[in-house]
């Protein structure tokens, strides 16, 4: 296979906005620091795109790059950056990490090939932005608000054996206390954030991100501009009520609507 | 944690947590020239979780100030 030389581009593709908005008057650094963020119209429709090196973004160079995480955060970072971007102005539809064409001609044709599809999408997503809405609990401290006397101290003449079957069963009871009173706490708060909503969905709950504590709710919500405080209070209320049950909330957004489109 | 009814602001830090879940797994799939497979995103993905769950959170990089990041 032949080397890409330094100055072969292809087109990055981001994500599609409606033909008209231009958000990128202001100036945002895409994928490549030494290429605009344009748009390519059709009908109604336009691409977000910037200029990529074919030796950097081509299929051979793409896989060794992969392989480099710092590079993969990077290029990860400029992809939503630019969306978010994009969002300020208009609804936006975000494609997959990665959508490279070779030429301006074939961001075109995907354009025609997707325009209904990307028109029904737009139209969905107008005046809505998503959210996220993270809980942790501290389960030492769900525990200990749920238990209080987690240390008894058993009577020097009663049997090790009993002693310890007794231990065991108080925290085999605590245990289901915990699990029981964040499984209610979550789902009360989940009904609370998807009755602000128009469309929600629960993600994969992840490891927990430094000491916040167990992950137990990991929410995205597609919410329309006028709701988007009540949310906003939803959170901060639920915070208030569940701060000594040992619980976090944690809202992020708005983010480009990954959770909301047709993959 | 958020106090009052107020919205987080726009620029704010993303953790690649957030974004791994996001920009990795999500978006409409279009048939470009060139595009990820299956098996590269599970890879990738399968990498990043790994760093993370080592090195914890990993923040945007500083000087984040809604200007453009230079990386080079």
């Amino acid at each position: 296979m032949r080397a890409a030389t330094p100055d072969e581009r292809a087109y990055y593709v981001y994500g599609v906005v409606p033909a008209g908005v231009d958000p990128f008057a202001a100036d945002v650094e895409g994928v490549d620091a030494s290429s605009p963020v344009e748009t390519i119209e059709h009908d109604g429709v336009a691409a977000i795109v910037s200029a990529v090196p074919l030796d950097e973004f081509g299929e051979t160079h793409l896989k060794e790059n992969l392989n480099r995480l710092p590079w993969v955060e990077t290029k990860v970072r400029a992809h939503e950056r630019v969306l978010e971007r994009a969002l300020e102005g208009a609804p936006v539809v975000p494609l997959r990490f990665c959508t490279i064409f070779r030429s301006r001609d074939g961001v075109q044709a995907m354009l025609v090939e997707q325009e209904g599809r990307f028109h029904d999408a737009l139209q969905a997503l107008a005046g809505k932005r998503e959210w996220g809405v993270k809980a942790y609990v501290d389960e030492h401290a769900l525990a200990q608000a749920l238990g209080g006397d987690d240390d008894p101290a058993p009577a020097g003449e009663v049997a090790e054996g009993r002693a310890y079957f007794a231990r065991k069963q108080r925290e085999r009871i605590a245990a289901d206390a915990v699990e029981r009173t964040s499984a209610a706490a979550v789902e009360d708060a989940h009904a609370r954030f998807d009755a602000l909503a128009t469309a929600s969905t629960l993600l994969p709950l992840r490891t927990p991100e430094a000491e916040r504590g167990r992950m137990v709710l990991n929410g995205a919500y597609l919410v329309a501009r006028e709701h988007e405080t009540d949310l906003a209070a939803a959170v901060a209320a639920i915070q208030r009520d569940l701060a000594h049950l040992g619980f976090a909330l944690e809202l992020t957004g708005p983010w480009p609507p990954y959770n909301f489109v047709p993959s | 944690v958020t106090d009052g009814g107020r919205l987080p602001a726009t620029y704010r830090q993303v953790t690649l947590v957030e974004l791994v879940d996001r920009v990795l797994e999500k978006g409409v799939l279009v048939a470009g020239d060139i595009t990820l497979s299956v098996a590269d995103v599970d890879l990738i993905e399968l990498r990043l979780r790994a760093l993370l769950a080592s090195a914890g959170t990993l923040e945007r990089p500083p000087a984040d100030d809604g200007l453009p990041l230079r990386d080079h």
